[in-house]
Parts: structure tokens; sequence; C-alpha cells
């Protein structure tokens, strides 16, 4: 597919990347990422070209399609907004559908992605991490205050009250799971959430960094939504980057880590509770709404992942992130899934331990 | 089988058409009778061996990623594909979802089956599969837009890639695009020997690349699949340093956050990569990375 992008690329190169010499040639750098992730991603080089001239984000299927157009409408409107934070974001060059598959030719930007460190095996170092958080939660809510925003509406809560059946079904909950989510997610506890763009991927791995001070950019839009509830990004954000510092030790453990990180008392679940509790002072949310938002990120992200064992099924797809599931247990028992689940009982169990209250 | 599938097969005795009868192929020109059994196409003597049942959804099933390298290839719907090594069946699928027909020759049994039972979960009627085992393929001449070549799934008394390639140069079409999974002999056989390596018919990058202008191939082009091509997380150029580099300079940290799974399966190579990270500027870090990649992956014309 990519000889066929670049030839229309080439007939409108001069208008399309004004200052870059059209070239004799192109080499394609691939970066496949997770195999549920429905897109991979292609780096274009020239020769001699240290920097890419372009960025090529593939869908590898209906779904993946879908990601792509969404991507593309998340980057249009950051940049149609004209925030000034838009320049941190890639600029679409260009999205089509060539021989039934969806390419995204993107800007590059430059920056390295942000990295963990750990003072402990699979823990994440403190002072590291609170430059981090900070820059992250400093970004995340400028980005959000400015992006257009609204009050709950009825779409969003149809979309919640669907997210919470659907969890209650699927994991076959008890009546007291059951109830405290009765009590922890009313209209009333959300009222003070106002809706946002949400970036849905929103991790380490996507935010490019200037040295150790200043995110240059912040990519991977796929999983944006136009309107989605506040704190998530940032408790995202959170759960990838102890996960980081527990891989890049080889520590196994989906579960302890996010334990690790929400309901523990330590140095890095301090810099999370203090940066959660900022965010939601630049965005106006009261501590107890955090707590609801809290719970409905957990039920999202157990049924996103659920969502994407089933359509790896479906296709046939055993990749090693379904591979390790119970064959009789279905998708609630892989480990993505299952550690969701797990943090739910956790602070159905102890909600007093909750790092941010 | 069906009728289309007729299209592209051949008697591999007398190079005939074939028409179908009951449960088989007949050969319009020596009438010899090849039997389809359980959908697949059977081109052998003997009876092909294997269980009757196998279980689709294992460990090493198939992943998407492995057939990545097809983005670099000018894919079209229209296009026909032949798979020779069906491998996990990551590759028959997804081409199947891109290509009109695609055929798959395997001589393993049990890897058609699998395939087989996940055809008919997907429906999908335009994938092909044909077991040949001690005969020439059943194939006319320049009859596939692509035709892609695994050496790992061959055995091990796989031909030599000179004739492989002459092979697969004669089935595709003027214009056609062959892809090929290629072993480094250097690493399967003795720098970093690995488990379960095969090494006949293997070569080094250059020996590759000149075997294949040889061979009449036009501007072949190399990938290496870091960290291999089971598990292709990158795809590296072998002609651009700069792809290098960027790979070092920018995505590093991405390579840290890799699952310790797949870095025990390949720690070797995942230390060196982290011992070079800091140097990659001053280090001919491309050249190493040519020298001790486990696997190549070749895309070139005819």
């Amino acid at each position: 597919m990519l000889p066929l992008l670049i030839q229309q690329l080439l007939k409108d190169w001069d208008t399309v990347f004004p200052s870059f010499q059209r070239p004799a040639d192109i080499s394609y750098l691939g970066v496949a990422g997770g195999a549920e992730g429905g897109t991979t991603t292609f780096f274009a080089f020239g020769p001699r070209q240290a920097l890419p001239y372009f960025i090529v984000k593939v869908g590898r299927d209906a779904t993946g399609g879908e990601l792509i157009i969404n991507e593309r409408d998340a980057l249009l409107r950051l940049h149609d907004a004209g925030l000034p934070l838009a320049s941190t974001v890639p600029n679409v060059v260009r999205c089509t559908e060539i021989e039934g598959t969806w390419m995204l030719v993107e800007s590059t930007v430059e920056g390295a992605p942000m990295s963990v460190t750990v003072a402990k095996p699979g823990q994440p170092s403190a002072s590291p991490a609170s430059r981090n958080f900070k820059l992250a939660t400093d970004w995340l809510a400028a980005m959000q205050m400015q992006a257009l925003s609204s009050e709950m509406d009825a779409d969003t809560g149809a979309g919640l009250d669907s997210t919470v059946d659907q969890f209650v079904t699927s994991f076959n909950l008890s009546a007291e799971e059951r109830a405290f989510i009765d009590q922890t997610i009313t209209k009333e506890s959300l009222t003070d959430a106002r809706l946002v763009l949400r970036h849905g991927d929103y991790c380490p791995q996507n935010i490019l960094l200037r040295g150790a001070s200043s995110i240059t950019g912040v990519v991977d839009w796929a999983f944006s939504q136009p309107s989605g509830l506040p704190l998530h990004d940032l408790l995202f954000f959170t759960s990838v980057y102890v996960q980081n510092a527990r891989q890049s030790s080889d520590v196994l453990g989906f579960t302890q880590a996010l334990r690790y990180a929400f309901f523990n008392q330590n140095p890095f679940s301090q810099v999370v509770a203090n940066h959660v509790l900022d965010y939601c002072r630049q965005m106006g949310i009261p501590t107890s709404t955090a707590k609801s938002l809290f719970c409905v990120f957990i039920m999202e992200q157990a049924m996103f992942e659920y969502r994407k064992v089933e359509r790896a099924w479906a296709r046939g797809w055993s990749a090693g992130f379904t591979a390790e599931a119970g064959e009789q247990g279905g998708p609630q028992t892989t480990p993505k899934v299952a550690m969701w689940v797990e943090l739910f009982r956790t602070y159905v169990a102890t909600p007093e331990r909750l790092i941010f209250q | 089988m069906t009728d289309t599938s007729l299209d592209h097969l051949i008697c591999p005795q007398c190079h005939a058409h074939l028409s179908h009868g009951a449960a088989e192929m007949i050969c319009q020109g020596c009438d010899r009778r090849w039997p389809v059994i359980n959908g697949i196409s059977v081109f052998s003597t003997q009876s092909p061996n294997g269980q009757q049942s196998v279980q689709p959804h294992s460990a090493t099933g198939p992943d998407p990623r492995m057939a990545d390298w097809k983005y670099f290839i000018p894919l079209r719907h229209s296009n026909v594909a032949l798979v020779l090594g069906s491998g996990t069946g990551a590759v028959p699928l997804t081409l199947a979802a891109a290509c009109a027909q695609v055929y798959v020759v395997d001589s393993v049994w049990d890897n058609l089956l699998a395939l087989g039972q996940i055809r008919e979960k997907q429906g999908l009627q335009n994938l092909h599969l044909a077991y040949v085992e001690g005969q020439s393929l059943p194939f006319p001449a320049g009859a596939f837009d692509l035709v892609t070549f695994d050496q790992f799934s061959q055995d091990q008394n796989g031909s030599p890639f000179t004739e492989t390639a002459r092979e697969v140069l004669g089935l595709l079409k003027p214009g056609g695009t062959a892809q090929f999974t290629l072993g480094n002999k250097w690493v399967r056989q003795g720098l970093l020997p690995q488990r379960g390596a095969v090494g006949h018919g293997m070569l080094s990058l250059s020996g590759y690349e000149q075997a294949l202008r040889t061979e009449g191939f036009q501007s072949p082009q190399v990938f290496i699949p870091l960290p291999n091509h089971r598990i292709p997380l990158y795809f590296l150029p072998v002609t651009s340093p700069e792809a290098t580099r960027h790979l070092f300079r920018a995505l590093l940290p991405l390579i840290d956050t890799i699952s310790p799974e797949i870095k025990a399966a390949n720690r070797l190579r995942y230390l060196l990569v982290r011992f070079a990270a800091p140097f990659a500027k001053r280090l001919p870090t491309n050249w190493a990375l040519k020298l001790l990649a486990s696997s190549y992956i070749a895309i070139a014309r005819r």
C-alpha cells in the first residue's frame, strides 16, 4: 500500500512538503505497536535525512480504519480550534483510503518519548516521576480547558449507563459490588464533571519531550473521544507509567502495579495523589467527583480490554495478549482484563485506601 | 474446492488443467485423480500424516504483525497471491483480507488443518489450501501477483535459495512481487545459534541480495524484523542508516516497555541493543544489525 500512497504524495510533493526537496527514494521504518491496537505506523525517511519526512499510520482492518479516522478528526479539531497547544500535535497531511486500507499521513513531531526510571525493581523513582507527572498534568489540563467542552449530556449519560451494565453483566458482580457502583456513580456525583476532549492513549510512550523539561509533542490520537469524562487520561497515564516501571525491570504483575500506584502509601503514589488533585483543581472537579470518575475509569478500561480480546478472537488472532487466557474462561480471564476487575474489587473492599481523598 | 480455485491449479505431473470430481480433482491431461480432504487439495502419492483435529488457538497462534511487510508492496484487491509455507497462518489470513484469491501450500498437514478451521470459522472463501509433498508445485507459470516464501516453514531438506528464487520468479506475473522471510546463515549456523534453527539454504544478507539480482529480480528491498520475524515489533530498512539512528535515538524507550516475555526470548539481542543505544551515533549500528539479525524480510519485483 505504501508504494501506492507515495505515488499520490509525489504528485503533490511541492505543495504538501514545500520545505523538503522531492526525494528520489523513500525508506520506511515500520513500528508495529500492539497486535490488538488495530493500527501500525511507518516513518518515511529520505536519503541522508536525519528526521522522517512524515509518518504514516495504517489501519490494519475496518476497526483500524475507524481509529485512523478518529485520529484525523481529533488532530483537525485541535488545529482548527487554533489552540496554542496545537503546535505540539501532528498536522494532518493527508488521510486516504487505498485498496480498502485507511492511511493517515502526519507531520513529524520532534522529541523522544518520555522514559520511566526506577528506584528499585518495578518501583518508579519519585523525583523524575514528579517532574514527568507535572509536565503531563499541566499539558493535559491546559489542552482540555482550551478544547471545547460541554456539560454532561444525555448521550454521555446513556453511554455511561451502558458501560456500567456491560461491566456488571460481563464480570458477574456480587450484590455488594453492584451496590458500591450505585452509591459511587450517581448523576449528582458527576454533575461537576464537564466533558472534555479525551486523548484515549495518554501514556509516556506517546508524550515526546525535549530534554526533560518540556513537552514537544503528544502523538497517537487514535483512541481519542471528542467528549469524554475528565480525569481518565491522567489515571491512564499513571497506570501505564507504573506498568512501564515494572516491565523495564522485568517485574511481573499488572494488578500489583495498579495497587502500588492507587492504593498503597509510597513515594510514587504520593506523586500520583498530588497530581490528580492538582488536575482536579485546574479543571474545577471536587475530590468526591474524582472518586466517582476513578470508578468509571476502572470500568471503562475493563470493558475496553474485554472488547479488544473479543474482537481478536472473532478474527481468529491469538497473539500473546489473548493467548494467556484460559481457553474456557472467556475474555475476562485474560490478564489485561482481569487486572482491572481486581482493581475494582480492591476499591470496593478498601475505598478508604484510595490515595486521593 | 471452488471453480475459482481451479483457475490457478494444474496437475503437478503433466501440467494440464484440473476439473472437479466427487471429493477430488481430475487431471484433464493424464486423468490422474488428486483427492480433496477436509477442503484441502492433496498433491501427494501418500496420505497426509497428522492429526484430524487441531487447536487453532495456541500460544504461538496467528499474530497479524507477522504480515506487516504487506504494506511495503503495492497490493490490490484484484491480486492473486501464493503463500509457500503457511507458518502460524498470519500471512494467509491477512492476505485473504486484502487479495481476491490466496493459495497456500504446505507440506505439514497439521498446519493446513489448523488454517482450514479458521477459514471455516471466518467463512473465507478465497483462501485455498494445498498439501504438496514429493511433487512439483501445482501452479502454472506467471499466475500470481504476489508470491511469499517463508524459509522457516521449510524442512531441513529445503532447496538452495537460488533455486527457490528462480521457482518463485517463474510463478510471478510480469511486475509481480515476491516476499521472502529468510534466515541469516551467520546467526543460525554459528554466531548466535538459535533454538530450532534451520540452516539449509540460508545465506548472508549480501548473499540473498546477490542471488535475487542474479535470478532476475528487480530492485530488491530488505528489512530486518526486530526482535525477530515471528513477533516483528520493528521493520528496519537495511539501506537506511538514518532509520536505524532514529530507532535508537527516538524509539528506544519503547523497546524498554516490551513485555518481559519477549525480552526473555530475545535476551542477547535486547542486551546488545540496550548497550549500543547510548553510542548509536558513533557506532556502526546499521552494519552490526545487518550482521546480527536473526532473519530478513526481502521484497523484490519481477
